[in-house]
C-alpha cells in the first residue's frame, strides 16, 4: 500500500466507483478517434490531398514536353513561314518580291533550258519589274548614297535608286542599257549564269521600250561574278571593250567598288535564306573568306535579330 | 503513445478507450456541467493529438493526460472569471472548509428523499473544496499516486496527503448513515 492510499476508504472508493460510470458521448468518441486518424495520415481524406496537384503536375508535364519540342526542331524548319511574312517588310512597296515558291517553280524549271548556252537566272524578270522607271525617278539622288550602298547593313529600298542613279553615269563600266550593249556584251552578260546582277531576260527586254532604257539600266555585277566572266571567251571580248567605256573622271576602285556592293545588295534582296547559305559556304570553301564575310554580314543586315536563328551553327559562330 | 506518435492510429484508439472513462468524469466532476465537459474533453484530446511528437516518456502517460485535462480546466476556470483549486484543505483552512455549503448531511429533507447512493455521492463530492476535489478525483479517476498528483497540481506531497484526507473524512460522513446500504450496495 502506497502513501496515497492510506488515505483511502474502501467504503468511498466502492461507493465512488458505483455511482461515478459517466462516458462520453459516443459521437464524441468518433470525432476524437477520426481527428487522431488524420493526423497520423489513417484517415480516408489523406488519399484525397494528393490528388488536387494531380492537374497542374499534369499541366506542367505538357508545357515541359511542348518547350522540348519546340527547342528540338531544326531552326531550318521554320525558315519558310518566318521569311515569308518577312520579305515584304524589308523591300519598298513599288517593287514587292514575288512569293519564294514562284521562285523556287522557276528555279526548278531552270534546268529545262540548260541546253542553251547561258540559263538565265530566275530573278532575272524580277529585276526587270524592279528597274521600273517611276521607282527609279522619284528616288532622291544625292553623291552620299551610293558610296553608302556599300555597307551590307544598308536597307533595301535605299540601295535600288543608288543603282538606278550609277547606271546612266558614264563611270559605270556596263552600258547603261541593253539596248547600248554589243552582242558580245550581251552574250557575256547572259554566260554570268545569273551571278551578275540580273541582266534583262530576252523576254525582259522585249518588254521594257528603249526609251526608259537609262531608267532600266542593269545591275551592276557581283564580285565574285567577275571571276566568271573572266574565264568565258564571250565575256572576255566584252571586258576588252570596258576600257574605253569607262571615264577617265571616276576612280575605277570607287566605282568597283560601288558596283560590287550595288550586285551584291540586290542579289541579297532576291537571294532565299537556303541559297545565301549555300552561297556563303560554297565561298568560304573556295577560300574567298573576305567575300564570305561580306555576305555574312549582309545576312545578318538582312535578317538582324533573327539572323542567328536562321543561320546554321557553323555559321553562326563566324563573325564578319 | 509513443507507437501513435510514431504513426500507428490502433495505438490512439487503445489509449483512448482506456482513459477515455476517466477523464470524462474527472472534467464532469469539477465543471458540473456536461456540455462544457465535453467541450474541454475534446480540447484535451485533441491537444494530445496536436502534441503527440513532443512527448517524451519521462512520466507515466496517465499523469501526462492528466496534466492536460488540469491544465485545460484551470484555462477553463480562468476564462470563466471563478477561482479554482482554492488551498482550502489545510488545517489553517479548517474554518473555510466548514463553512463551505458542502454537506446536505444535516439537511432533513436531502436526508428523508432517500436519495440515491450515487446522486448523494457526487453531490458530495461537488461539495468540496475544489483542491480536494481534484486531488480525490485525480485519485479515484485517473489511480494517480500521491506523488503524482502533487508533481501534477504543483503543490507538495504533504499537502496532496492533507487534501485527500480532508476530502476523505468529509465523503464519509456524508456516507455515514448510509453505510449499511453501500456496503449491501457495493458488496
Amino acid at each position: 500500500m502506497n502513501s496515497a492510499d492510506e488515505h483511502r476508504d474502501p467504503d468511498v472508493d466502492a461507493a465512488w466507483r458505483a455511482a461515478s460510470r459517466d462516458q462520453p458521448p459516443p459521437a464524441l468518441d468518433a470525432a476524437i478517434t477520426a481527428a487522431a486518424r488524420r493526423a497520423v495520415g489513417a484517415g480516408p481524406k489523406r488519399l484525397g490531398a494528393p490528388r488536387a496537384w494531380w492537374p497542374v503536375a499534369a499541366a506542367a508535364v505538357v508545357a515541359v514536353v511542348a518547350i522540348g519540342i519546340v527547342e528540338m526542331t531544326p531552326p531550318d524548319e521554320i525558315v519558310p513561314t518566318e521569311i515569308a511574312p518577312a520579305a515584304p517588310q524589308a523591300t519598298p512597296p513599288a517593287a514587292p518580291q514575288p512569293p519564294q515558291d514562284t521562285r523556287r517553280d522557276e528555279r526548278a524549271a531552270a534546268p529545262a533550258g540548260a541546253s542553251q548556252p547561258a540559263p538565265p537566272r530566275i530573278e532575272a524578270p524580277r529585276k526587270v519589274e524592279r528597274a521600273a522607271p517611276p521607282v527609279r525617278a522619284d528616288a532622291p539622288a544625292t553623291a552620299g548614297e551610293a558610296t553608302r550602298g556599300t555597307t551590307a547593313a544598308e536597307p533595301a529600298p535605299r540601295r535600288e535608286p543608288a543603282a538606278a542613279r550609277e547606271a546612266p553615269k558614264p563611270g559605270v563600266p556596263f552600258p547603261a542599257s541593253p539596248s547600248d550593249a554589243s552582242p558580245a556584251m550581251n552574250a557575256a552578260a547572259s554566260a554570268t549564269d545569273g551571278l551578275r546582277a540580273m541582266p534583262p531576260s530576252p523576254k525582259a527586254r522585249q518588254q521594257t521600250p528603249p526609251s526608259s532604257a537609262g531608267a532600266s539600266a542593269p545591275q551592276a555585277p557581283a564580285p565574285f561574278a567577275e571571276d566568271k566572266r573572266q574565264t568565258t571567251a564571250g565575256a572576255a571580248g566584252a571586258l576588252a571593250a570596258r576600257p574605253e567605256a569607262a571615264p577617265a573622271s571616276e576612280p575605277p576602285a570607287l566605282a568597283k567598288r560601288t558596283k560590287d556592293s550595288e550586285a551584291v545588295t540586290d542579289e541579297a534582296q532576291a537571294r532565299t535564306v537556303d541559297e545565301w547559305i549555300r552561297r556563303i559556304r560554297r565561298l568560304k570553301a573556295e577560300g574567298r573568306n573576305d567575300l564570305a564575310a561580306k555576305e555574312l554580314a549582309a545576312f545578318r543586315a538582312r535578317y538582324q535579330e533573327r539572323a542567328d536563328a536562321l543561320l546554321p551553327a557553323d555559321l553562326r559562330e563566324t563573325k564578319p | 503513445m509513443l507507437a501513435y506518435a510514431a504513426g500507428d492510429a490502433a495505438a490512439f484508439d487503445t489509449l483512448y478507450a482506456r482513459h477515455k472513462s476517466g477523464v470524462y468524469r474527472y472534467l464532469l466532476r469539477q465543471c458540473r456541467d456536461a456540455g462544457i465537459a465535453e467541450q474541454l474533453f475534446q480540447d484535451v484530446w485533441m491537444n494530445l493529438i496536436r502534441v503527440r511528437a513532443s512527448y517524451q516518456p519521462s512520466a507515466k502517460f496517465t499523469t501526462w493526460l492528466y496534466t492536460l485535462a488540469h491544465n485545460r480546466l484551470i484555462d477553463h476556470h480562468r476564462a470563466s472569471g471563478r477561482v479554482t483549486l482554492v488551498s482550502s484543505d489545510d488545517e489553517s483552512h479548517a474554518d473555510i472548509v466548514a463553512a463551505l455549503p458542502a454537506s446536505r448531511r444535516n439537511e432533513p429533507e436531502s436526508r428523508a428523499s432517500n436519495r440515491e447512493l450515487g446522486a448523494r455521492l457526487k453531490d458530495a463530492v461537488a461539495a468540496l473544496p475544489a483542491a480536494q476535489r481534484d486531488a480525490f478525483l485525480l485519485q479515484q479517476e485517473g489511480g494517480l499516486t500521491l506523488e503524482e498528483i502533487a508533481a501534477l497540481t504543483g503543490v507538495g506531497a504533504e499537502t496532496v496527503k492533507s487534501r485527500l484526507r480532508y476530502a476523505t473524512n468529509k465523503l464519509r460522513a456524508e456516507l455515514a448513515d448510509l453505510s449499511p446500504q453501500l456496503r449491501e450496495d457495493t458488496g
